[in-house]
């Protein structure tokens, strides 16, 4: 794999003899990545295609839920279950043990919520999300209703009982990737529009404050601000120009992952959480890097 | 509103240019080959030349000179007073331009004339070539009185009909026939000082669609107000015969809808100079109102033209 | 009379775009706002009708009530619902995405005509659908089953276009009128009618007016239309910066040209007539405006957009436990 290099720490992050292998192709817009580590396979969706599907190692790829209202981001709950950013079915739901589809949030006070974009579920069983409106002008993937009703596109958060609701952060142009930090003390989230990654402190109530920019994406090369994730040191690998960049915990880049396309998220999984699963429009990629990220799905090793 | 009545014809062939000498309307029946007079207090319609070899477009100069566009002798003329008629002789580089067919006279005595390529075969053997272009070209009188010629144009294909603006600052041009591949168009050159045209402004088109191509101006003449009156059109194909009224700018002002077809030239006339003759290429000539136009005092014998 | 030419809204940020009498207020578009705003004449009153649009350009009233736009961000024609919702009707013409409907003309039998030429603007997000390798007039048509719409069917109307930019049906639905070309391509603009058949098939065009301009004076040709109530063609043309300027004109159907009305404003975009008798002209504009002209022409038969009954979707309980 073509590695940029900007510090010599990423050398302990990525090696260019590591292959970047192709392990899936044919999507039309993938995304939403997630390992399933009590099955090793990999969820991911296509939105415009509406479709999860799943890739197992040795067999491929193989269709899980279709239609899919076009659902984008995902991850995988503490008791294992899928849980997806609807996007155009402006929701987000969860599939339950027996197979079965439920929403879990469409409205906020009333009013219908935007258009899901990505997921991560936190230590308390607590759900946050980005809700901005690209899902309504996208051309491809038409919701039922495509009219914007809020005012604000927001980070919202589902308390574990699943209760209540709170919009968290609601002053974002276009709220795209969220990842905790490995210890859940900041909360890191993007803005495709404006290019750059914010950083905000969250309590131990599972609040969130103190945004501040934490680093503003650079290159020239095709790519934007999309999906993120971190490591267990606490590096943060976020899509943008010419792949996958790599942020340290201070905000400075690492280097750059050169992907060969333009990526739209990524996920850690195999066994030691060391490869990194990557989506991009039409086909997913497949690399080992040298620190492992961090686990999804409870249950875990690690 | 327009309202117009057919006062003389139907001759054989076309009719073409139409003149307002100050009592009556001199009128050219081209195929016919004669030169006649309309008089609108009688009524009548008499005959002043015959043989004219299909000159086509009239014009007075400025001591009443009374100058034709002789389409069939690759020449522009004049009808003299005694009944004779004289060529101005003037050769192009040395060569003989095409077939004149529309001409008009500036306050300096200078012809301006449209000079396309007829096809029909002018009489005796043909010596000479037609040239390659349709051009504008003008006559002017040199130091020793002999008239010399100029070109004026160099981006036309086959101009029809000319006319200038009252300060004579502005030549409009109505370019193209019905068989030319494109358009037809109506531009506008500005003079300049020197006398030379610059780049035109293309002010209107007309295209064409399966019925075929949209006839362009054949003729055009100015109102008091400064605004083209502008003959065009046909029956078989686009919005049909029309006189239009269109402003320096190229905006239309409006339209008015002519009972006959393929309206070729017009000119004001009458002692207001507020009734518009219009020649017909299908042999008539016309008369008419058009809301309360009237036309361009230029003073002299070009009054209405 | 006088003609009376005043402005009665904006300028607002960036362009007004469609506009449409709904039988009580002038509906328009705000199109670089993203909203769609409505004018009030008995009070002078502007409103908001609907936001987060996403450049809806043309809008159109159907038959029944039903109200439409051409949402050029999204590249497709959706319908604003009563209920405050808003919903696609179909994007792809044979398996393909089509361009960027840009104005749209809604016939007695609820079919959607709209034109759909190429846009310079990206449509929102990653640029995953190429354009077609052609911009011409499409009509979207839906059949009815068991009291139930089918699917949006959608099918080519032109095959000779390459840039249109405003549509417009006859009275009696026989001729489609389109204004074709981009003033800074090769081709003069025009405005041609098409006979349309009985299945709504487009024979060979008249042409009934050209727009002149050389390479780099172009006249910018027309970009919106409307009937008057003697079924003749009131459009939208003209800049200042070639040509003969921003004006309305009135043609025949033979395409005669009535007359010409010369505009304050300049690149006049579309005009409806509306008002409480359906007599002035409402014209929007590159500035932003909603003018009204009065005196001018007339207008005829309304259609009303059936009303709004809800600013966002109300429902109960949104929420289950996990």
């Amino acid at each position: 794999m073509d590695i940029e290099v900007r510090h010599p720490a990423m050398h302990e992050i990525a090696d260019i003899e590591a292959p970047l292998v192709q392990i899936a192709r044919g999507t039309t817009f993938a995304e939403g990545p997630v390992w399933d580590h009590r099955n090793g396979r990999l969820y991911f969706t296509d939105i415009i295609e509406d479709t999860i599907w799943q890739w197992t190692p040795g067999i491929g790829m193989e269709t899980v839920i279709h239609p899919s209202g076009h659902a984008d981001g995902m991850t995988i709950d503490h008791q294992g279950r899928l849980v997806v950013a609807g996007w155009a079915s402006r929701s987000v739901w969860r599939r339950e043990h027996d197979g079965s589809l439920l929403p879990l949030v469409t409205h906020y006070h009333g009013t219908k919520i935007n258009t899901p974009n990505d997921i991560v579920v936190h230590s308390s069983g607590a759900i946050y999300w980005t809700d901005g409106d690209g899902a309504f002008y996208i051309p491809g993937m038409e919701s039922e209703d495509l009219q914007r009703y809020l005012d604000f596109n927001a980070v919202f958060r589902l308390s574990p009982d699943g209760l209540h609701l709170t919009p968290v952060i609601t002053d974002f142009v276009f709220p795209n990737g969220l990842v905790f930090s490995p210890d859940e003390k900041r909360l890191y989230v993007n803005d495709t529009r404006q290019s750059l990654v914010r950083v905000f402190d969250v309590d131990r109530n599972g609040d969130v404050s103190n945004g501040r920019t934490f680093y503003e994406l650079q290159g020239l090369e095709v790519g934007h601000a999309d999906g993120m994730k971190v490591d267990q040191r606490g590096n943060l690998y976020c899509t943008g120009p010419a792949g996958i960049h790599v942020i340290s915990p201070d905000g400075n880049l690492l280097g750059r992952l050169k992907i060969p396309a333009e990526c739209t998220n990524m996920a850690w999984g195999d066994e030691d959480w060391k490869t990194l699963f990557i989506t991009t429009h039409h086909a997913i990629y497949r690399v080992r890097l040298k620190i492992p990220g961090i686990p999804v799905g409870g249950n875990n090793a690690g | 509103m327009s309202t117009f009545e057919r006062i003389a014809g139907p001759f054989e062939g076309e009719v073409g240019g139409v003149l307002w000498d100050g009592e009556a309307v001199l009128f050219t029946t081209v195929d016919e080959h004669r030169l006649m007079r309309f008089d609108p207090a009688s009524g009548d319609t008499t005959e002043l030349r015959r043989y004219t070899n299909r000159a086509k477009g009239l014009a007075f100069g400025p001591n009443g000179e009374l100058y034709s566009a002789q389409e069939g002798g690759r020449r522009i003329i004049e009808f003299m007073p005694d009944g004779s008629v004289t060529a101005l002789k003037a050769l192009l580089d040395g060569r003989y331009h095409n077939n004149p067919c529309d001409l008009t006279v500036d306050r300096g005595g200078r012809i301006w004339f449209c000079d396309p390529f007829h096809p029909i075969r002018i009489f005796g053997p043909a010596f000479f070539p037609p040239l390659s272009e349709g051009s504008v070209l003008r006559l002017h009188r040199d130091d020793r009185r002999n008239w010399a010629l100029r070109r004026m144009t160099f981006d036309t294909v086959s101009p029809r009909a000319l006319v200038l603006s009252a300060d004579e600052k502005m030549l409009f041009v109505a370019d193209g026939e019905p068989s030319s591949a494109g358009d037809r168009e109506l531009r506008a050159y500005p003079i300049r000082s020197d006398g030379s045209l610059s780049q035109p402004t293309v002010l209107h088109c007309f295209g064409s669609d399966t019925n075929g191509a949209h006839r362009g101006i054949e003729g055009m003449c100015m109102d008091a107000d400064g605004n083209l009156v502008a003959c065009a059109g046909w029956k078989q194909s686009g919005p049909g015969p029309l006189i239009y009224a269109i402003t320096p700018r190229g905006r239309i002002v409006e339209t008015y809808e002519f009972p006959g077809d393929q309206p070729t030239r017009c000119t004001f006339g009458g002692a207001d100079l507020d009734t518009l003759y219009v020649t017909t290429a299908t042999g008539e000539l016309y008369r008419g109102n058009i809301g309360k136009r009237q036309g361009l005092g230029r003073g002299g014998a070009q009054n209405g033209h | 009379m006088q003609v009376e030419i005043k402005q009665v809204a904006g300028p607002i940020n960036g362009s007004t775009g469609g506009v449409v009498w709904d039988g009580e207020r002038v509906l328009f578009s705000a199109v670089g706002e993203s909203r769609i705003l409505g004018f009030d004449p008995a009070s002078g009153q502007i409103s908001e009708v609907r936001r987060f649009t996403n450049r809806v350009n043309g809008i159109a009233i159907g038959p029944n009530g039903e109200f439409y736009g051409a949402q050029e961000g999204s590249r497709r024609v959706i319908e604003f619902v009563a209920d405050g919702s808003s919903r696609p009707t179909q994007s792809r013409i044979n398996g393909a995405f089509h361009n960027f409907p840009t104005d749209l003309v809604v016939d007695n039998l609820g079919r959607i005509w709209f034109a759909d030429p190429y846009n310079a603007v990206r449509a929102t997000g990653p640029q995953i659908f190429p354009p077609l390798n052609h911009a011409s007039v499409i009509r979207a048509s839906r059949e009815k089953a068991y009291g139930i719409f089918l699917p949006w069917h959608l099918k080519r109307v032109t095959f000779d276009t390459i840039a249109p930019r405003a549509v417009l049906l006859s009275p009696d639905e026989r001729t489609l009128y389109v204004a074709e070309g981009d003033p800074g391509g090769s081709d003069r603009c025009e405005l041609r009618a098409y006979p349309l058949d009985g299945n709504g098939d487009a024979g060979e065009f008249r042409l009934l007016h050209k727009f002149s301009g050389g390479k780099r004076r172009a006249d910018r040709g027309i970009s919106g239309m409307t009937l008057d109530s003697s079924g003749n063609i009131v459009a939208c043309a003209g800049w200042r910066m070639s040509g003969p300027g921003p004006l309305i004109y009135v043609f025949a159907p033979s395409g005669r040209v009535i007359e010409t009305l010369e505009l304050p404003a300049d690149m006049p975009m579309r005009c409806a007539f509306g008002g409480p008798n359906v007599e002035d002209l409402f014209v929007t504009t590159a500035g932003g405006q909603l003018l009204r002209i009065k005196n001018f022409r007339v207008g005829s038969n309304v259609r009303r957009k059936s009303d709004e009954t809800s600013r966002s979707s109300r429902v109960e309980a949104s929420q289950r436990s996990a």
